[in-house]
Order: C-alpha cells, then sequence, then structure tokens
C-alpha cells in the first residue's frame, strides 16, 4: 500500500511540474493582445526629425528641446482622428507653453488642407513623406500621439484617440522634465 | 462622440489651472504645464537659440538612414530586389494579421517596405535592417522570432515536453511492470493459501 501512495506522489509532483508552468504561460498570455504593438519608445529620447509643414515651414525636432511637445499622427481618412480633432485643436489652444505637432500620416496634404480648413487649426500640420517619421516613432496605425517632455524624452505613446482626463494628466506629465 | 469629447475636455479644463497660475494639475509630481513657456523654436519654425550652445568647431555628423550607422557597399539591383522581398517577408505588417509587410497592401506596409528596399538599396545588411525595425517595433515584428533568450523555449520545448513525457511513460511500464511480478510472486510464495491457489489455478488455466 506505501509503495502505491509514493508512485502517486510522484505522479503529482510530475504533473504539477508540467502543469502549473502551463498555467503560468496561458495566464499570462491571456493578458496580452497579439495585434498590441509594443511601445519600445517610451522613456527614450525621441527620434529626431526634420519636417516641412502644410504651410512650407521647417520644424526640427531639435530646436524644439526645452519645451514639451505632443506629436500627434492622424489623417483625414480615419474617423477616430476626426472624432480626436477638437480636443488637440482645444488643449492646444489652452496650453500655448506646450508645443502640439500633427504629423499627416499615409495622407494627401491637399485633402488635410481642406479638413483643416474647414476645421480650423490652431497648431502646425507636419507634412512626413513616405511615413518615414511615423516608422521612425514605431507608428502602426493612426490616431497615435507621443508625449515628448522638455528633455526630448517619450514619457508616453497613446494608441487611439485620447480622451479629456487623460490629455490633462499627459500634459503634465510630459511637463516634467527628466531627472 | 465628439461631443462626448468636448463635453470630457470641458471638465477637464475646468479642473486646469489657468495659464502661468503655477497650480500642478492632479497627478502632475514635477513642475507646471509652462502655459508660456520658453519656446525655443517659434511657431512659424524660425530656429530660436537652443538652451546649451553647441561648439561651433563640432563637425556635423553625416545622416544617414539609420542614424549613426553608415551603409556598407550597396548590392547590385538584381541582389538587392531578392534581399529585400526576403527581409520585407519577415517582418510583420504592424495593421494585419499574420502577414508580411512584402505581402501587405496595408498603408504601413507599403511605407516599411519601401524604407526596407531604400535601406537594402543603399547598403545596409540584414541584420542591420531588422534591427533597425526591432528598434522601433519592438521583437514583434519578426514574423520569425529569434533563438535567444526565453524565445529558445519554442524550440527547446516542444523536444522537451516530448523527452519528459516518453521518460515518465517508461518509468510508469516499468513499474507496472514490476508491480505484476511481485504481486504472482507474493502468490506462488504461498501456495497453501486457499485464496492464493485459486488465482494461480485459474491463472494456469487461461
Amino acid at each position: 500500500m506505501s509503495a502505491r501512495k509514493g508512485v502517486n506522489v510522484g505522479v503529482l509532483v510530475g504533473g504539477l511540474a508540467v502543469i502549473l508552468p502551463l498555467v503560468w504561460l496561458l495566464h499570462s498570455g491571456f493578458g496580452n493582445d497579439p495585434h498590441e504593438v509594443p511601445s519600445v519608445l517610451e522613456h527614450t529620447q525621441a527620434p529626431l526629425f526634420k519636417l516641412v509643414d502644410l504651410e512650407g515651414k521647417p520644424w526640427d525636432l531639435s530646436q524644439l528641446r526645452g519645451k514639451p511637445v505632443v506629436l500627434n499622427f492622424w489623417s483625414t481618412w480615419c474617423l477616430p482622428c476626426k472624432e480626436e480633432y477638437p480636443l488637440m485643436q482645444q488643449a492646444a489652444s489652452a496650453y500655448p507653453g506646450v508645443q502640439f505637432l500633427g504629423v499627416l500620416y499615409s495622407d494627401e496634404p491637399k485633402k488635410a488642407v481642406v479638413y483643416l480648413r474647414r476645421m480650423g487649426n490652431v497648431f502646425p500640420q507636419l507634412v512626413d513623406p513616405d511615413g518615414r517619421t511615423a516608422i521612425d516613432y514605431g507608428v502602426a496605425g493612426v490616431p497615435e500621439t507621443y508625449f515628448i517632455n522638455p528633455s526630448g524624452v517619450i514619457v508616453y505613446k497613446q494608441v487611439g484617440p485620447l480622451s479629456g482626463q487623460a490629455m490633462q494628466s499627459l500634459l503634465a506629465l510630459a511637463s516634467q522634465d527628466s531627472p | 462622440m465628439i461631443l462626448a469629447l468636448l463635453l470630457n475636455l470641458s471638465v477637464a479644463h475646468a479642473d486646469l489651472p489657468p495659464p502661468g497660475t503655477g497650480t500642478a494639475p492632479p497627478q502632475a509630481t514635477g513642475p507646471d504645464i509652462p502655459a508660456d513657456g520658453a519656446p525655443v523654436a517659434t511657431p512659424d519654425g524660425a530656429a530660436a537659440p537652443a538652451p546649451e550652445a553647441t561648439p561651433a568647431a563640432a563637425p556635423a555628423e553625416p545622416e544617414y538612414l539609420i542614424p549613426g550607422l553608415p551603409p556598407g557597399a550597396p548590392p547590385s539591383a538584381a541582389e538587392a530586389e531578392v534581399l529585400s522581398r526576403s527581409i520585407g517577408e519577415g517582418l510583420r505588417c504592424p495593421v494585419c494579421q499574420g502577414l508580411s509587410i512584402a505581402d501587405s497592401s496595408a498603408s504601413a506596409a507599403v511605407m516599411m517596405y519601401k524604407l526596407t528596399r531604400e535601406l537594402v538599396a543603399t547598403g545596409y545588411t540584414r541584420a542591420e535592417i531588422e534591427d533597425y525595425f526591432v528598434s522601433k517595433y519592438g521583437e514583434w515584428v519578426l514574423l520569425d522570432p529569434r533563438q535567444g533568450g526565453l524565445n529558445q523555449l519554442v524550440w527547446i520545448g516542444p523536444a522537451l515536453a516530448f523527452g519528459l513525457g516518453l521518460l515518465a511513460a517508461l518509468a510508469f511500464l516499468r513499474r507496472a511492470g514490476d508491480g505484476a511480478a511481485v504481486t504472482v510472486s507474493a502468490l506462488a510464495s504461498d501456495p497453501d493459501d486457499d485464496f492464493s491457489r485459486r488465482i494461480l489455478n485459474e491463472a494456469e488455466d487461461d
């Protein structure tokens, strides 16, 4: 009888040794979205860029060091971008100390000009030929918004449209300089 | 939705400090949002004095397609086409389901593939190009995960599980065989016992 008990304990321990890691793997896997692109650039220096806005004026990110920057990738064919648009405009008006920059993503500048003229616009909208800057920032879709602190560090990447409350908190976060 | 956002914003703005008041908004533990800050660049894009002056004698770093990484010798057009296709087939389209950037017509994939071809034509190697995309999108962008670190479990895990299962099965069969032998020998050792004799007889009849 004692031999049978010994075998059962061995099987139990062996079974748990196999099953528990599998359960752990499944548990951790269920919390992940396999389609979610990781934000590997958070807490790193924002990639520098030199782009031209829709009015033909040049913008160099390195020249903006010393003030918070909000970089919003968007396009006119993107419905969530349009839903977010009024919030971006109002926030840019409320915080002139924060440099808001829009970056057109896979869109025609002509369409953007028409849209901006109709909706009103208070901050520069940059043209990104071939999406090179978008790729440099790891943009997977729009809208995506990067909050960059005065030291040029990306403190947060927002995937999808922002809420007013999130905007407020993230602007405060981006205004804090790196230690 | 727009109305909801506007309402949300208006509520949020009700809590916002007026520009320049120096009151930190909730969750802010550092300095206030500079409402009228000290811009380094003017809104019209004209360069203003940088906070830290750079030495005038410092040579300008050449601008490479991958910052700080000079390309090697460019391949021939035919080689570049083959290499671009091969690299593109290994990079995941960020907005597709299991498609590579070489096989997708999504705008994100098209832009990434175009850059891949440009990088190849300029002289960057497969490893340098893959490293560049991994640095922007993480290892997620590689359709074929690299064999290193925990990723090795993907290759080793199935073989390890099969080996352990085989060992466990062999051990179980061996123990079961030993148990049967012990039982028969125990019965045979005491043939005078009625019960044992009946079982042995039945076994012989079978």
